[in-house]
């Protein structure tokens, strides 16, 4: 209660003006861990519709394809397959080609092999699609397998790069916040320095003194956070408005930032005002 | 109450304030101090709420010697001292009934008995109740000093010290405040009150203890 009703009397400008810069540091790191949370549900997204392709050798007849098949089905981990003859892959490659490359219908169907595209039961790691390449490569009749791994490897160290950069980038930001609001009490607490000699020639503890300025902190650094979320979300809504229309098969489930990441982003803006204030108070006590 | 034993202060710089002071003042006294202006009184009170620590000699305040008194306890010791300065040093934005309340905050007093302890010492201190929600800045200089003696002794203490308190008053205020003090002192309350007006001393006829270039020069009694 003290703390709110201090909370009146503090001037405004320097106040809001920390508050504003709080708001902007937080603003740059949630915008940051909305890239990346957008980023890895794109990716969580092209994992799940991995397909693997076998190829198989060419000249199998009937009743082999049909053991290869057989073989594939059984592999654990598979939810269901589909097999192209010869001509129907020379078909969809035609198809796919089409526009790119033109005079490519007089090409042996012979030089298609039978392919199976397979579909997962679940999405699996990198290591899981490797695991299950192998073993599919190793039955008979296989020749060739492929699962995009190394685009997928790719995509995969980019994100664990960028997660390893939102850290680094929200240390640096919790750091700057940090030092805003100790800036910012530190004013408050230089306006009221008569109050608390006041406080202390009357028997008030360092407890009693400084428990207002670490709430004030506190709400300060909830409502710095709360400023970076509107500001985050108008920009995310101008964004969002704004994609070229060949991206959105990309991103086809772009989203504003998770319940996790809101309420950490809170909690981190009150721990910062916590800090800050604490760190005020150090420095006046010193 | 309060015991001086060779009480010795210098300031950094080589500023000797107090040499060798020796007092003893019982509970319930009115005790004014006196002498010239730097003549240590400032610092003699202030050595009594430990804002100053002695270089030498030992300070007993009822009866707990003071002289090496852990800094955490400092709050609870000035808890038991009320004090009234020549500046009021009321809190600009707080009202006159918030100033008041401020040592029962401190305190931890219960806040449903806050709001009538509050009112019997403005009252008795005689500010209309009118004023109770005015900041101090709407107040004369006379009422200034009354919320600030008000505040002194709202939490009951044993002892109140008042350095210069009419310094800022003009002689029909100062006779009021002296006044006061001297009602509040008949209630049993122990008094000190530092000033270098000689004529207020040898008004009220109380014993004085004369200051002069940091020595007791003089403990006069009436």
């Amino acid at each position: 209660m003290r703390a709110l009703r201090d909370l009146r009397k503090v001037r405004k400008g320097p106040y809001l003006f920390g508050l504003a810069t709080i708001g902007m540091a937080f603003s740059l790191f949630s915008l940051f861990l909305l890239s990346v949370e957008n980023l890895q549900r794109m990716l969580s997204l092209w994992q799940r519709g991995v397909e693997i392709v076998c190829y198989l050798e060419p000249g199998l007849d009937g009743s082999q394809i049909e053991e290869v098949l057989e073989a594939i089905r059984g592999t654990e981990g598979i939810a269901e397959l589909h097999y192209l003859p010869p001509e129907k892959v020379k078909e969809q490659f035609l198809r796919e080609m089409e526009g790119l490359l033109d005079g490519l219908e007089p090409l042996q169907e012979e030089l298609f092999p039978p392919t199976v595209e397979v579909k997962l039961q679940s999405p699996l790691s990198l290591e899981g699609l490797r695991s299950l390449a192998q073993r599919l490569k190793a039955i008979q009749g296989v020749r060739d397998v492929q699962y995009g791994g190394s685009w997928l490897k790719r995509a995969l160290d980019l994100m664990e790069f960028l997660k390893a950069s939102t850290w680094a980038v929200g240390a640096v930001l919790f750091c700057v916040t940090l030092l805003i609001s100790a800036n910012t009490l530190k004013l408050v607490f230089y306006e009221r320095k008569e109050e608390i000699e006041i406080l202390r020639l009357m028997g008030a503890t360092e407890g009693f003194i400084r428990t207002p300025f670490v709430i004030e902190g506190a709400i300060q650094g909830l409502l710095g956070a709360l400023l970076a979320l509107l500001l985050a979300g108008v920009l995310f809504g101008l964004i969002e408005g704004k994609m070229p229309p060949w991206l959105v098969p990309y991103l086809p489930e772009v989203r504003f930032l998770s319940v996790r990441s809101t309420l950490m982003l809170l909690g981190l803006g009150i721990l910062s005002g916590i800090l800050g204030g604490l760190l005020s108070c150090l420095e006046q006590g010193q | 109450m309060v015991r001086f034993f060779g009480v010795s202060k210098t300031y950094p710089g080589g500023v000797r304030a107090l040499e060798g002071i020796s007092f003893s003042i019982n509970k319930g006294e009115f005790v004014f101090v006196t002498g010239p202006s730097g003549a240590g009184k400032t610092t003699l009170l202030k050595l009594i709420i430990l804002a100053e620590r002695p270089d030498r000699g030992e300070i007993l305040l009822d009866g707990v010697n003071i002289t090496r008194l852990p800094r955490s306890r400092i709050p609870y010791l000035r808890r038991k001292v009320g004090f009234v300065f020549q500046d009021f040093k009321l809190v600009r934005d707080r009202t006159v009934f918030e100033n008041v309340a401020l040592p029962l905050e401190i305190a931890g007093f219960p806040l449903k008995r806050m709001r009538r302890r509050i009112e019997q010492a403005l009252r008795l201190v005689g500010i209309n109740p009118g004023l109770f929600g005015q900041f101090p800045q709407r107040l004369s200089g006379g009422e200034q000093q009354r919320v600030a003696i008000a505040r002194a002794l709202v939490s009951n203490p044993p002892l109140i010290i008042a350095d210069e308190p009419t310094g800022n008053l003009d002689p029909d205020l100062t006779l009021e405040v002296m006044d006061l003090f001297e009602k509040i002192n008949l209630a049993g309350t122990t008094l000190i009150v530092a000033t270098h007006d000689t004529s207020i001393v040898s008004r009220y006829r109380k014993r004085t203890l004369v200051l002069q270039k940091g020595r007791l020069v003089a403990d006069e009694s009436p």
